[in-house]
C-alpha cells in the first residue's frame, strides 16, 4: 500500500501544481459586490500592521513635539531667510553656490563609495571632482553632469545600511529634523570625515558660522516649493514628512534602483482591496 | 495498470508544461502591451511639457485630460485608504474619488508652476523594465528614468492595472523612489486611526473642492 501511494505521488504533485496555477485565474470571477473574504481582510491588516508606524515610530508623541518646535523655527526664521536669499540672489548665482557646496562634499561621497565597494560610482565621483574643480571653476560650475557624470550622494549611514546595520526607530532631532539612530551615527562620522571640518577648526568662528549658515540656507531654499506643496496637500504634515524621509532614504540606500524587498508593493491590490480588474 | 499510470503522468506533465509556457507568454505579452501604453503616455506628457506653443494654462488643461483618460482614480483612492477602504460608504465613493482626482491634478499643476520658473529644459522618459505583480497577472510595475537635457534626472516607477474592460490604467507614480500612493496610504491610515472617514472627506474637500 505504501509503495502504491508513493508511485502515484508524481501525478498528485503535477495535478496540485496545475490547480494551484489555475487558482489565480479563478479569482477573476469574484463578485465585486460580495463581502470581502475574511482571509483577505486578515491579509491586508497584516500588511498594514507590518508597515504600520507604531514599530517604526515608537516615540511619536515626543517626535511630534520636536517636529512642531522645528516647524516653528523653520517658519519663523529659516523659511523667511531662504525666501530672502531667493529674492536677492539670481537663479544662476544660487545654482553656482549649490554646485560649489556639492563639490566640497566630494571627499565624503568618495570615501563612502569606496567603503561600499562601489568602484564604478567612486570613479564617477572622482571624475566629477576633477572636472568640476578645474573646468567648473573650483566647483561653481557643473560641466561633469553635461559630460554624463551625474551627481549622486552617499553618506556613512548608507554605508552602514549596505553592511546590514538596521536603521532603528524614527527620531525627530531638534534642529536636524527626521532621522534614525543609524542616520545620526552616520552624520557624526561624515562630519568628522569632512576635510572642511578640520580646516574650519583653524579659522575664526565667523568663517565657521558663515559656512554653516550658507549650507543651511542653500538646502532650505532648494526645498521651498516642495515643502510648501507638501504641506498644502497633506492631511497630516508630520506623517507626510516621516513617509517622505523613509521612502527617500530607502531609495538613496538602493542607489535609485527600485527594490521590491519588504516593500509595500508586496500588497496584492486585487485580493487585499477586493478590487476586480 | 502500470501503463495507465505512466500515461497519466506523462499527460499531467505535458499539461503542466504547456500551461506554464502559456502563462509566461501571456505575462510577457501583457508586459509588452503595458510598456507600449506607458511609452504612449510618456510621449504625450513630454509633448505637452516640452512645447513652447502652449501657455501654462493650456499645458495644465491638456495634462489634466491625459490624466483623466489614463488613470484609475477609484482604485488609486482605495489603495490610499488601505484597510479603511472597506469602511468607505457606497454613497461617499464618488465624492471621495473626485477629491482624489482633484488632489492629483492639483499636484501636477503645482509641479508645472515650479518648472516654469526654471530655465528652459528638455525632458525625456525611458521606460526600461516591466514586472507583473499580484495574483491575477493584471498589475504591472514599469521602471524607467527621467532625463533632463539627456542627463539622468531621476527614476520613475509606474504602477499599472488592466481593468475589467481590458484597459490599462495608471494607479500610482513613484518619482525618485517616492510613491504618491504609499505616501497617501500612510497619511490616511494615520489620520483615520484618530478620525472618521467623514472627517477625512471633509478635510480633503476643504483642500481640493
Amino acid at each position: 500500500m505504501k509503495l502504491k501511494i508513493r508511485s502515484y505521488l508524481p501525478i498528485l504533485f503535477a495535478l496540485i501544481f496545475i490547480f494551484s496555477m489555475n487558482d489565480s485565474h479563478a479569482d477573476s470571477f469574484v463578485d465585486p459586490e460580495k463581502d470581502i473574504d475574511t482571509n483577505y481582510a486578515v491579509n491586508i491588516d497584516e500588511v498594514d500592521s507590518q508597515n504600520s508606524t507604531n514599530g517604526y515610530d515608537p516615540i511619536e508623541t515626543t517626535n511630534r513635539k520636536i517636529f512642531a518646535f522645528n516647524d516653528g523655527l523653520d517658519k519663523g526664521i529659516l523659511k523667511p531667510l531662504a525666501k530672502g536669499y531667493r529674492a536677492i540672489v539670481p537663479s544662476q548665482g544660487r545654482t553656482a553656490i549649490r554646485n560649489f557646496l556639492h563639490n566640497l562634499e566630494t571627499p565624503t561621497v568618495l570615501i563612502n563609495d569606496l567603503l561600499q565597494g562601489n568602484s564604478d560610482r567612486a570613479g564617477i565621483t572622482l571624475k566629477r571632482f576633477m572636472i568640476n574643480s578645474t573646468a567648473g571653476f573650483f566647483g561653481f560650475g557643473d560641466p561633469a553632469s553635461d559630460l554624463g557624470y551625474a551627481r549622486h550622494t552617499e553618506d556613512f549611514a548608507q554605508t552602514l545600511a549596505v553592511y546590514g546595520v538596521p536603521d532603528g526607530p524614527y527620531i525627530v532631532s531638534p534642529f536636524f529634523g527626521p532621522s534614525t539612530p543609524r542616520h545620526i551615527a552616520g552624520r557624526i562620522v561624515d562630519f568628522a570625515a569632512h576635510p572642511l571640518t578640520w580646516y574650519l577648526q583653524e579659522q575664526d568662528s565667523e568663517a565657521r558660522y558663515t559656512y554653516g549658515i550658507t549650507e543651511t540656507l542653500v538646502a532650505r531654499e532648494e526645498l521651498l516649493d516642495i515643502l510648501d506643496e507638501t504641506e498644502a496637500n497633506s492631511t497630516d504634515y508630520y506623517v507626510t514628512i516621516r513617509n517622505l524621509y523613509r521612502q527617500r532614504r530607502i531609495d538613496e540606500i538602493n542607489n535609485g534602483v527600485p527594490s521590491d524587498e519588504a516593500s509595500e508593493y508586496s500588497i496584492d491590490t486585487a485580493r487585499d482591496l477586493n478590487l476586480v480588474f | 495498470m502500470k501503463y495507465l499510470k505512466n500515461v497519466l503522468l506523462l499527460f499531467s506533465l505535458t499539461i503542466t508544461f504547456t500551461l506554464s509556457l502559456n502563462i509566461k507568454e501571456a505575462e510577457s505579452q501583457s508586459c509588452d502591451e503595458t510598456i507600449n501604453f506607458i511609452n504612449e503616455i510618456s510621449a504625450k506628457t513630454l509633448s505637452i511639457v516640452n512645447t513652447e506653443n502652449y501657455t501654462i494654462n493650456q499645458k495644465k488643461y491638456h495634462l489634466s485630460n491625459l490624466l483623466l483618460n489614463n488613470a484609475d482614480f477609484k482604485t488609486m483612492g482605495k489603495v490610499a485608504l488601505g484597510r479603511y477602504s472597506r469602511k468607505l460608504p457606497k454613497d461617499r465613493e464618488d465624492q471621495y474619488t473626485v477629491l482624489i482626482k482633484n488632489m492629483v491634478t492639483d499636484m501636477i499643476h503645482t509641479k508645472l508652476n515650479t518648472n516654469v520658473e526654471e530655465e528652459a529644459s528638455s525632458y525625456s522618459i525611458i521606460n526600461r523594465t516591466c514586472n507583473t505583480k499580484g495574483s491575477k497577472n493584471r498589475e504591472f510595475l514599469v521602471d524607467g528614468d527621467i532625463l533632463k537635457n539627456d542627463s539622468k534626472l531621476t527614476t520613475i516607477r509606474w504602477w499599472i492595472i488592466l481593468n475589467n474592460a481590458d484597459d490599462y490604467k495608471v494607479i500610482d507614480i513613484s518619482l525618485a523612489g517616492v510613491s504618491l500612493a504609499l505616501q497617501k496610504r500612510e497619511e490616511f491610515t494615520s489620520y483615520l486611526s484618530k478620525n472618521s472617514i467623514d472627517d477625512l472627506i471633509k478635510n480633503l474637500s476643504d483642500k481640493f473642492e
